[in-house]
């Protein structure tokens, strides 16, 4: 890619001032010079094949046991820090918009470039996100919390900063509650939220060929919510179901779109294993890069199983804290950086932006205008009678509780209005690659279609028929019983004259 | 004139330390200074530290000299401040600013002597905090967006050799001295007991501004020495500051005023004399400057308006 064309897209309204003309400047090696050390973030090839060999032994051995036989005697802790990019139309500190996939530093202004003389300028928005999911995750917010400054050199950081939040982070001391899947056991588990805190994401490298890496800045500046869990989860599907209920949670709040390819939910996993009855930790390590669910769920318990064989091994000194990538490609984690003691970034409270100050009244009227969210609709469903297979269907997504919801205040019964969504409009929707928002059906035609079958109005073979005409083209059960003549005769006397 | 911190936007200035920055004004009248302020003072979107405060008409407000009785600033009170004319300050500055306050008392002022007793922890605080700062707010010159860049086979180096070319040597020591002061381990030594001491500084300020309408220092402890004269001994440079970072700790507005001359160079060496004000009570100063400018003739090149 050109990097001529990297900062034509740099808008200029107000921003006229703007002492640095970069657009008409010719930067090859300019805005991009590193090469690809120390700063890649994907280990060389040779580097993990030589990995292959040393751990294949390991790797053989615990694709042959189960893990449960592995873990005898042993268990894990996990802890997981998401970040989640925030969905506001603005920056988190300027006024840029931000769509993911753009061109390359186009969505760029000075503020957010770091360019000298510029000044921070939080959104309320990001606030007002903060708070909504702070109160979903049963937090106590601070009153008063504030800004510090994360320091460290990075080219994706164009400050030499990231403004974050340090000691006094906007929540603390929540909880998320979910329900395992049925496939899996299924169990009520609550895990512990540490913090909840404010920040800004950093840019983008992109390695090309040559031996220079190019600065996207699109995202820098991006809002993200950072959420810290306590170590209560203990195994790679806890871990999976902790990271989907928080997707959950902020595509129910209408705070992210938690997409994970987009990086809009993005989790690091701190995994250590200890002897059952230890009191403290084993060496944690962490494993980035898993996106998705079931990648997360592969890769703990794969990290689970690496550490387990060397505690029993008697090798626990050779687990080191470091970062470990999950290679989806080998189904396994790499060493991606060994830790040389702990980073140091001198926090300090970010002089160029006043306190966070919350009120009771923006916090109340926030929490009245929270939805219904997942863990209180599941017990809803529950009470109704529902099985926790479809609870947990239902649930799910918000459009499908929607629909659901409609169906059930429409007359419905609940477990046949969830039999009808599951079944054939789940499977509609699956083949013909849609959502439930997208189809014609509406939820009071489904509580018609049902009422017309348990009254015996049709049957419920003619109701099926009934549904997919419903599903494709619309219009109201009512109608296409009458236009069909599809009313069931039920009279004896009556079937007796065919 | 420097402002009260916040007074004026600070949205275009190159960042030194943020919670310090304030943008003043220099001028050849306290008038064109109050024509200055006036016109960059207020509030900036997007400036989150700038006031919202109304901006007073402070040019409007000064009076000309025609039209000031014998006691223009009848009642006023003003506070001398005790540590600012005492060890380690010239004598000859300290002769001139005396008389300046009996200027001021002879214009009507009620003038006493005052004590800051944390007037002495000002300076360490202020290099503290200001080159905190400083070291985090020119990380962004790091050649990778703008400026020099030293090509470099690695990251590290690329940085390392960037800045090490741009910087000067100053520049560099106050880097050095911000990154060691927020360090682990040093942060709580360092940083957070010169943020105590600021605030002790601002307590200080407000209690003794309970009973004075403005408080008078020298503005520098001597008289200007020579250019290269203290080069080799920064601390000696730093110690120039001390009258002035008090002030700056604390945000208040500050007006400095040529107010006499000491023996130095052919024909002697100017002395400021600094007065200070609550916050954003600029008109204040300005009023009390102007009428101290026009009054007191004995320097020589103050235009009178």
């Amino acid at each position: 890619m050109a990097s001529t064309s990297f900062f034509r897209g740099i808008r200029s309204n107000y921003w006229m001032a703007c002492p640095f003309s970069i657009s008409n400047r010719r930067c090859g090696p300019y805005f991009c010079t590193l090469q690809s050390s120390k700063a890649q973030t994907v280990p060389h090839k040779e580097n993990i094949q030589g990995q292959n060999k040393v751990q294949e032994r390991t790797s053989q051995s615990i694709s042959r046991k189960p893990l449960e036989q592995i873990m005898h005697g042993y268990e894990a802790i996990i802890g997981i820090e998401t970040h989640v990019q925030l969905s506001t139309t603005t920056k988190a500190f300027c006024s840029c918009p931000y769509f993911y996939g753009s061109r390359p530093n186009t969505n760029i202004c000075p503020v957010c470039m770091g360019l000298p003389g510029t000044l921070p300028v939080l959104n309320s928005k990001v606030v007002n996100f903060a708070v909504k999911l702070a109160l979903a995750l049963n937090c106590e917010l601070s009153m008063i919390s504030k800004f510090d400054r994360k320091q460290y050199f990075y080219p994706d950081l164009p400050k030499g900063y990231q403004i974050s939040q340090f000691d006094i982070p906007i929540a603390t001391k929540g909880f998320i509650d979910l329900d395992l899947p049925v496939e899996f056991g299924g169990g009520h588990r609550r895990f512990g939220i540490t913090r909840v805190h404010m920040e800004e994401d950093a840019g983008k490298l992109l390695h090309s060929e040559g031996s220079y890496s190019q600065v996207d800045l699109n995202r820098a500046g991006v809002p993200l919510l950072e959420i810290v869990s306590e170590p209560d989860m203990r195994s790679g599907l806890e871990a999976a179901e902790y990271a989907a209920e928080l997707q959950r949670l902020v595509r129910y709040l209408g705070v992210s779109n938690g997409n994970m390819q987009e990086g809009s939910l993005r989790c690091d996993v701190n995994v250590s294993v200890r002897p059952i009855g230890q009191v403290e930790f084993g060496t944690k390590v962490e494993i980035k890069n898993m996106n998705s669910f079931s990648a997360m769920n592969r890769a703990i318990d794969y990290e689970i199983s690496r550490q387990t064989l060397l505690h029993s091994q008697g090798q626990s000194d050779q687990i080191v804290q470091e970062t470990r990538l999950w290679e989806e490609g080998y189904q396994k984690t790499v060493t991606m950086r060994k830790k040389e003691g702990l980073a140091d970034y001198r926090y300090f409270p970010e002089p160029d932006l006043p306190e966070v100050v919350l009120t009771n009244d923006y916090i109340e009227n926030i929490r009245r205008s929270l939805p219904e969210l997942p863990e209180a609709k599941r017990r809803r469903y529950e009470m109704m009678g529902l099985s926790l297979q479809d609870v947990l269907f239902l649930a799910n997504d918000m459009s499908v509780a929607y629909f659901f919801d409609l169906t059930h205040e429409n007359g419905a019964d609940a477990k046949l209005a969830a039999n009808w969504i599951m079944g054939d409009i789940a499977a509609f929707l699956k083949n013909e690659h849609l959502t439930i928002d997208e189809i014609k059906l509406t939820p009071n035609e489904l509580a018609n279609l049902i009422a017309s079958i348990r009254d015996g109005t049709i049957s419920g073979k003619i109701g099926k028929e009934i549904l997919f005409e419903l599903l494709s083209k619309g219009g109201t059960v009512k109608k296409i019983i009458e236009e069909k003549n599809l009313v069931q005769i039920v009279d004896p006397g009556e079937i007796k004259q065919w | 004139m420097k402002p009260t911190y916040g007074r004026v936007s600070r949205f275009g200035l190159m960042a030194y330390a943020s919670s310090l920055d304030v943008i003043g004004c220099f001028g050849s009248s306290v008038y064109d200074v109050a024509i200055l302020l006036q016109v960059i003072s207020g509030h900036d979107r997007l400036d989150a530290t700038s006031s919202k405060r109304e901006v007073p008409d402070f040019a409007n407000k000064l009076a000309s000299i025609d039209n000031l009785d014998s006691k223009p600033l009848k009642g006023l009170r003003v506070g001398l401040i005790q540590e600012t004319i005492g060890e380690r300050v010239d004598a000859g500055v300290i002769q001139v600013v005396q008389s300046a306050a009996s200027h001021l008392e002879q214009l009507g002022c009620v003038l006493s002597e005052i004590s800051l007793p944390t007037f002495s922890l000002g300076l360490p605080a202020y290099y503290i905090l200001a080159s905190s700062e400083a070291s985090s707010n020119l990380s962004r010159y790091d050649g990778i967006r703008y400026g020099k860049q030293v090509e470099a086979g690695e990251l590290g180096a690329l940085y390392g050799n960037s800045r090490g070319n741009g910087f000067g040597a100053e520049v560099k020591m106050r880097i050095l001295m911000g990154t060691y002061a927020l360090s682990a381990g040093y942060y709580d030594a360092y940083y957070k007991n010169a943020q105590q001491v600021r605030t002790l500084i601002k307590k200080c300020f407000k209690d003794a501004m309970k009973d004075n309408d403005i408080l008078i220092s020298p503005a520098a402890p001597s008289a200007a020495y020579k250019i290269g004269e203290k080069t080799d001994d920064p601390l000696a440079m730093y110690a120039g500051d001390i009258m002035t970072v008090n002030v700056n700790l604390a945000g208040l507005p500050a007006l400095v005023v040529p107010c006499g001359y000491v023996d130095g160079g052919p024909s002697g060496l100017p002395v400021g004399l600094q007065m200070i004000a609550a916050p954003f009570r600029e008109e204040e100063l300005l009023k009390v400057g102007h009428i101290f400018e026009q009054t007191r003739r004995c320097f020589r090149f103050a235009p009178i308006s």
